[in-house]
């Protein structure tokens, strides 16, 4: 320790003689001392977890309780013209009188006989 | 702050602190203190810069609590008749009887007391005695040379009665 300046040398004598003692030793038991501290340590270590989750609980709590509304919605009626394209007349197929006078377009495909196209000589009514 | 690290620090200076707050306090409550002390440095998020400061300003505020909580029940002098056990170790080195030294500490007002325990014992320099008490470093000064001049004279006294 320090000397103090100022004091006289008998107050000095005293001073040191001061020093030489020792403080009585601690009543506390060291070992009882580190098992606290390794509880409040181990205390300290478990309390991360649970803090966070809390924290994180109370967050989505109050983000679901205070959710901000939607904007209400406007509906606007308006008229819209849309251009429909005219369908094309459907063609009438041309049937001509006669025997074996149906236009060539509406021979069937394939080599499927047809009733019209058969050639047979009775009464045609195809109509 | 770690235990072992704290282990450290108990051993530098429990005994110290113990004599500290037995100047407010009886032996089984400054136990307390310091071991209370010792907890909350643990738990201390960031060391603190200076933590022998930081100990000893702990303890003087956990003993003053301490006086509060039990004022009007037990007083330090009704304390002192019941036989608690001593402050100082007595060891065959010592320049002065370690009962005679207690005694004339507590004769001291609390005030000196604590100045001359934490220059003494707490080997500390009287800016850090000044910060711990909050006084200015004459008022701390003053107390000190007071203190000693006290105990000399007590001294003095009792040596000349015993030579008579």
């Amino acid at each position: 320790m320090q000397k103090e300046e100022g004091l006289t040398p008998a107050q000095q004598e005293l001073e040191n003689a001061l020093q030489s003692l020792q403080p009585a030793p601690v009543g506390i038991e060291r070992d009882r001392l580190m098992y606290r501290a390794g509880q409040v340590s181990g205390r300290r270590r478990n309390l991360v977890w649970p803090t966070v989750a809390a924290v994180l609980a109370a967050l989505l709590t109050v983000s679901l309780a205070y959710r901000p509304a939607a904007p209400p919605t406007e509906t606007i009626e308006r008229i819209v013209y849309v251009p429909v394209e005219k369908p094309a007349p459907m063609r009438q197929p041309v049937v001509t009188a006669g025997r074996g006078s149906v236009n060539q377009r509406y021979r069937p495909a394939g080599n499927l006989p047809s009733p019209i196209l058969s050639g047979s000589t009775g009464p045609q009514n195809i109509l | 702050m770690g235990p072992e690290e704290l282990s450290g620090f108990y051993e530098a200076w429990g005994a110290r602190l113990q004599l500290y707050a037995r100047q407010w306090v009886g032996a089984a409550e400054a136990e307390d203190v310091v071991q209370e002390v010792f907890m909350r440095l643990l738990r201390e998020h960031k060391q603190p810069t200076n933590v022998k400061a930081w100990l000893f300003r702990a303890v003087r505020n956990g003993s003053i609590s301490q006086v509060r909580k039990e004022k009007g029940r037990r007083r330090f002098r009704e304390r002192l008749a019941e036989g608690e056990p001593g402050w100082f170790e007595a060891e065959a080195g010592d320049l002065i009887d370690a009962a005679t030294a207690q005694q004339l500490l507590e004769t001291l007002p609390q005030e000196q007391r604590e100045v001359v325990t934490l220059r003494i014992w707490g080997q500390m320099t009287l800016k850090e005695v000044a910060e711990i008490v909050g006084e200015p470093i004459s008022t701390v000064f003053s107390r000190y040379q007071a203190a000693l001049e006290t105990m000399r004279k007590k001294m003095e006294i009792s040596c000349k009665k015993k030579k008579d």
